[in-house]
């Protein structure tokens, strides 16, 4: 895709977002639930499954343009990045492990929005370590009886169908469509939480919910290793631009106020201390929007390292959006404590969501460690044998 | 450490493949010696995205795309066993 396409996928969705009122985004963050008709619109707005093909219903986007759409979904809103996010693993579980069939009975309505999906790994007990997750699937003559508690899962109180993981009656590990209509499932949300406040975190209850075997999604075994951990990628990918986004409203609205507000006789901005501050927010926002971009890069040609470069910019981005929010909260004193006078009093909160999801920072940390230290052993080998001329 | 057997011997494609998947392996095994018949999810420093890396590298490779059927991880197990598993999939483009 071109430049210019990139742009224009990225003012589209700039152009659905403008027509929510910041101060309505804030007050849904206060209320700790999106209206229906939010989700209407968004669902209706052709932007829930741009990275699917258009066979499938979706716009065939590539990763750079998705990467936008998120990073405007972050400006906006972290809760409505999120719902954009899980929606999107969903979809991404079903297009790189489903069958032709699943892909041509899913796709689609998940694609144009006419359902939400949410992404259902984490338990009470089981979060980064999720091959220990202990929701069972045992085989019936309707085909699966899925039984267990799942807790922290964004927008499950709106979803439509939830992409369940669990371990059949052998341990194997594997993922399941589960329509949010099911006998048996109790989805209830979550309230007080620090962040994502109108995602409609949920906790999930699941007692002998029937699913047919068709359902199934990805070979059994592969549910962690090769279901989850794509979709994770995608998702990754999703909270790392976001969290680009949200770093741009930040250090917008820093500037903005420390342009306006006047101390000691002169404009905040004129302060030099003032000045270091945005210095660093704005260096932060460089280097993340390099990493950023750069793992879409990767993942548009199917580089086989892109995820290594998306965990990079997962981590990357998310650890510094939250030191800038943090100075974007001290650039605005007493009125970044507010969230009825700023935004970045939101942003703080949200961002430090961002460390802790897709995987927290201590497991991207053991993923690029463990992945990215074989290519510096290899380089020092090439270097070795260029210093020794063989 | 466990090794596996290559899981089709009798291979339909005649390119090898192992050097290949040595190079991309190296990126992030380094220098630790390990044979074609190693299992490389049991050298234990191979993370949590090795999986889709492994795919997406077969895919790359023989520009195909690995369908749901065959995302059997014990595919994947070794250099022998990816070896197997490209020459399976590239054969009918050398038929
Ligand atoms: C707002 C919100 C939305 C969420 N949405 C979803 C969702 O949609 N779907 C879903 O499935 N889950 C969701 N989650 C759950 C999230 O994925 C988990 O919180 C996350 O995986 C971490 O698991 P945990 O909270 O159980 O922490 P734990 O795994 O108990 O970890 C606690 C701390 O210990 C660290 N730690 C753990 N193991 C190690 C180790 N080996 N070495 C070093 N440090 C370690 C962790 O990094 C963390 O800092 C959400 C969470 C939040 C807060």
């Amino acid at each position: 895709m071109t430049e210019s396409e990139h742009i224009a996928h990225r003012l589209e969705a700039a152009q659905l977002l403008a027509s929510f009122a910041p101060a309505d985004i804030a007050a849904w963050d206060q209320a700790e639930s999106l209206p229906e008709e939010v989700s209407m619109t968004l669902a209706r707005s052709g932007l829930l499954g741009t990275f699917i093909d258009t066979g499938h219903g979706g716009r065939g986007w590539d990763a750079v343009s998705f990467g936008l759409l998120c990073a405007e979904f972050g400006q906006a809103s972290m809760s409505l990045l999120s719902i954009v996010t899980v929606h999107s693993m969903v979809m991404e579980a079903i297009r790189l492990s489903g069958t032709q069939q699943q892909r041509d009975e899913w796709l689609p309505a998940l694609a144009d929005g006419s359902k939400m999906g949410a992404f259902a790994l984490t338990e009470p007990d089981f979060g980064s370590d999720a091959t220990g997750i202990q929701t069972t699937l045992v085989a019936c003559s309707e085909g699966y009886r899925v039984s267990g508690r799942k807790k922290w899962i964004s927008h499950a109180a709106r979803a439509d169908v939830l992409l369940v993981f669990g371990k059949l009656e052998d341990g194997s590990a594997v993922a399941c469509l589960l329509p949010t209509d099911t006998k048996g499932l109790r989805v209830t949300p979550m309230r007080g939480l620090l962040g994502f406040r109108a995602a409609m975190v949920s906790e999930i209850e699941m007692q002998d919910c029937v699913i047919p075997a068709a359902n199934l999604i990805g070979r059994k075994g592969a549910g962690i290793s090769y279901v989850a951990a794509g979709a994770l990628d995608l998702g990754r990918l999703a909270i790392a631009f976001g969290c680009l986004g949200a770093m741009e409203a930040c250090v917008a609205d820093s500037v903005a106020y420390a342009t306006k507000r006047k101390q000691f006789g002169q404009a905040l901005v004129k302060h030099q201390l003032i000045q270091k501050m945005l210095a660093d927010m704005i260096t932060s926002y460089k280097a993340a929007e390099r990493l950023c971009l750069h793992a879409a890069e990767r993942r548009t040609v199917g580089d086989p390292l892109a995820a290594m470069a998306t965990a990079t910019a997962k981590y990357f981005a998310s650890t510094h959006a939250v030191t800038v929010a943090n100075l974007a909260v001290q650039v605005h004193g007493a009125v970044g404590c507010s969230a009825a006078e700023s935004r970045v009093e939101r942003f703080y909160r949200d961002l430090k969501i961002t460390e802790i999801i897709e995987g927290s920072n201590q497991m991207q940390q053991i993923m690029i460690a463990q992945n990215g230290m074989g290519e510096f052993v290899q380089s020092a080998l090439k270097r070795k044998r260029l210093q020794t001329g063989q | 450490m466990n090794t596996v057997t290559n899981a089709n011997p009798i291979s339909n494609s005649s390119v090898d493949y192992r050097q290949d998947i040595r190079s991309f392996l190296e990126h992030f095994i380094g220098e630790e010696d390990f044979s074609d018949d190693d299992d490389i999810f049991e050298l234990g420093l191979v993370s949590s995205l090795m999986a889709m890396q492994l795919v997406l590298f077969v895919e790359k490779a023989l520009s195909i795309r690995v369908e749901s059927e065959d995302l059997n991880l014990d595919n994947f197990r070794s250099i022998a066993r990816i070896d197997a598993f490209m020459r399976d999939k590239a054969a009918p483009a050398h038929d």
